[in-house]
């Protein structure tokens, strides 16, 4: 049983300005299913609607943000919740759906100490007496590496990665079946973001949840997902397992955003995305890659390709063979 | 290169044994701490290259920036400008410090917060032009600038830094700095805020600057893969020291340091069958290592003697790169 699944779904902002409606189409026909177990990447340029997906996951919808169109529904336990069933959503916030926030370091509240932010978050989910948390929450963050020193630190005290290494404590404690991560490891270095990678890895496989994990750097991916979305100006353009999206990518933008990673093994010259990504309020007509795309074709232009299914992976583009070869 | 054994007439840029001190207070005792120690590099004139200083955050970057463009003063050591060292008198005189600002020009971190949203953006270009390079056609000056970076004057004109990309602006901050006519640009963490697949259009606009016109780069980053690709010599900083610095392809193809190491292996690889092993660095706390005697890096490191905690390390020469490490005696 898929954890979510969605199904055509379409959500906008809509903007209403001195009587003129803006819609800015975020997620655009939308269809994907979220396996147990997994780690799910969800890659792409910044502006293609990652966080805007994210949100509708995490089913923080407000306005100017609507679901226009289409299906989605978590499976708990056996049981179906739709969306907009917000009373029996709230209930499953936090203790099976857990939702890191892009810049999530700063969340935490400058003037207490990380002990009490711990008491704020959980006082509405644990029963039981101060002493007896603080112990498990020692506990547990000692687990994930951080000293009991931490708990009585104000957040100034601590570096980044170990901020961010509480606010994954903090999101992970009660063992929540779903957690969405939006960039992880942005304003992170190298060494931090590692370890942060590895510490998710580690939860991930002692708790068996499903991780959704969305940054626009293909590498991160690479090293800690088992399957990854591509995303492109509010659709998903290719759907694979990280191996096969690596060894051999479909969809020309696939293509794209691996050719332009620097490593370290090779020197030879970087080609980085020629132009600008569309801005959503008025996309281009037919494919929405076609002013960027070095193999685009005439019917591109108008036509808008489908995804269609190749063995185990979906990709949206005319030049690929019925037989999921690439005809450019 | 990294050491200051050319003479000082050749020099553009450098610093000599520069060390940077902060005081932190807690209730009534202070604290200080090197934010760093000991730095010295050159770049010559006439032969432009691009150096690039990495490190992990509160290693001591953007500080070393920061003294560069003046902006900060260092403690002890100087700053070498164009054959000459600065002095306080010389960074008093008007005179002298539009010499030096025409001479170096800093490109910020996030584009977003270097412009002001109520500001149209080729006010920006304009009043550079009009101070910096009196007496020519301010369109044209312009123009030609941005033409450098891939844009040009009626794409901008008049807009505002919100209608733009991260990108874009980006670029613009590097025209606005090639209207000076700079030979040093200071770029700190260029690209840390736009997006993977525009960080390649912004490195490759520093080589070009470089192979065209002879503009030398200070490339400030903790990304090693870019450093990597653009870069001719390199130091990496930990904890505001150099701990290994020298040409980039003997320093990234052979690092020496186990700081450098770690950092290597650090670097995802756009390769799922090369995934990192489970073994877990963990950080410190940055104010802990500051303040340790000894090497600066011995908490976290895996080939840990029992003499680095008590004696800190000098630097030592191995081939063309210098160590800071005893593991080199």
């Amino acid at each position: 049983m898929n954890v979510v699944s969605l199904e055509g779904l379409k959500a906008h902002y809509i903007n209403e300005l001195y009587g003129a409606i803006k819609t800015t189409r975020a997620v655009d026909n939308v269809s994907l299913d979220i396996r147990p177990n997994e780690i799910l990447g969800i890659a792409g340029e910044s502006g293609c609607g990652k966080t805007t997906l994210l949100k509708i996951l995490s089913s923080t919808i407000k306005p100017p943000l609507k679901i226009v169109q289409g299906k989605a529904a978590f499976h708990f336990d056996g049981k179906e919740i739709e969306f907009g069933d917000e009373a029996k959503l709230d209930e499953h916030r936090w203790r099976t759906i857990a939702y890191i926030p892009q810049g999530s370091m700063h969340v935490l509240n400058p003037v207490r100490k990380i002990r009490h932010t711990f008491h704020d978050f959980l006082e509405h989910h644990v029963d039981i007496d101060r002493k007896e948390l603080d112990r498990r929450i020692t506990d547990y963050l000692q687990q994930l590496g951080l000293s009991a020193k931490v708990l009585n630190s104000y957040p100034h005290e601590l570096s980044g990665g170990m901020k961010q290494r509480v606010i994954i404590g903090l999101a992970t404690y009660l063992r929540p079946k779903l957690i969405l991560c939006d960039e992880p490891t942005t304003a992170l270095d190298v060494m931090v973001q590692r370890n942060i990678v590895q510490l998710l890895r580690r939860i991930q496989k002692e708790q068996g949840n499903t991780i959704v994990l969305v940054s626009h750097d293909l590498a991160l991916h690479a090293n800690i997902t088992d399957r990854i979305a591509i995303m492109y100006a509010g659709k998903l353009v290719e759907i694979a397992s990280t191996k096969q999206i690596f060894d051999r990518p479909l969809h020309p933008y696939t293509r794209l955003l691996i050719n332009s990673l620097p490593s370290l093994d090779g020197t030879n010259e970087l080609t980085g995305l020629s132009g600008q990504p569309p801005v959503l309020s008025d996309p281009p007509p037919g494919c929405r890659l076609h002013p960027r795309c070095p193999y685009v074709e005439t019917r591109c232009r108008t036509e808008e390709p489908p995804l269609r299914t190749f063995g185990d992976r979906t990709a949206a583009c005319f030049r690929i063979s019925d037989g999921g070869e690439c005809e450019y | 290169m990294t050491e200051v054994n050319v003479s000082i007439e050749n020099v553009i840029l450098g610093l000599d044994s520069v060390s940077k001190r902060f005081v932190v207070r807690k209730g009534w005792i202070k604290n200080r701490f090197n934010a760093i120690h000991d730095i010295s590099f050159a770049l010559q004139k006439n032969k432009p290259e691009i150096l690039a200083i990495v490190g992990e955050s509160g290693s001591g970057k953007s500080t070393i920036a920061k003294i560069l463009l003046e902006l900060e003063t260092p403690t002890t050591g100087r700053v070498i400008h164009d054959g000459r060292y600065q002095t306080k008198k010389s960074r008093r005189e008007r005179k002298n410090r539009l010499l030096f600002r025409s001479d170096v020009q800093p490109i910020f971190q996030d584009p977003f917060g270097t412009f002001n949203p109520l500001k149209p953006i080729d006010g920006y270009l304009r009043e550079t032009a009009a101070s910096f390079r009196v007496g020519e056609p301010t369109d044209e000056v312009m123009d030609s600038a941005l033409h450098k970076v891939g844009l040009s004057l009626s794409e901008i004109q008049g807009r505002y830094p919100g209608e733009l990309s991260g990108g874009q602006l980006q670029r613009i901050s590097i025209a606005r700095a090639l209207i000076v006519q700079p030979s040093v640009l200071v770029a700190d963490e260029p690209h840390s805020m736009v997006d993977a697949s525009l960080t390649v259009s912004i490195v490759n606009l520093f080589k070009s600057l470089k192979e065209t016109m002879g503009i030398s780069v200070v490339y400030i980053t903790h990304n090693l893969a870019t450093a990597q690709y653009i870069s001719d010599n390199i130091i990496v900083l930990h904890r505001g020291e150099t701990v290994e610095c020298g040409p980039i392809e003997d320093v990234l193809t052979q690092p020496r340091h186990p700081y450098t190491q770690d950092l290597i292996a650090s670097i995802p690889k756009p390769d799922p069958s090369q995934k990192w092993d489970d073994k877990v660095v963990d950080d410190q706390m940055e104010e802990t290592e500051y303040t340790m005697k000894g090497c600066k890096y011995a908490n976290r490191c895996s080939k840990v003697m029992e003499r680095c905690r008590r004696q800190d390390p000098d630097k030592r020469t191995v081939d063309r790169v210098q160590v800071k490490c005893f593991l080199y005696d």
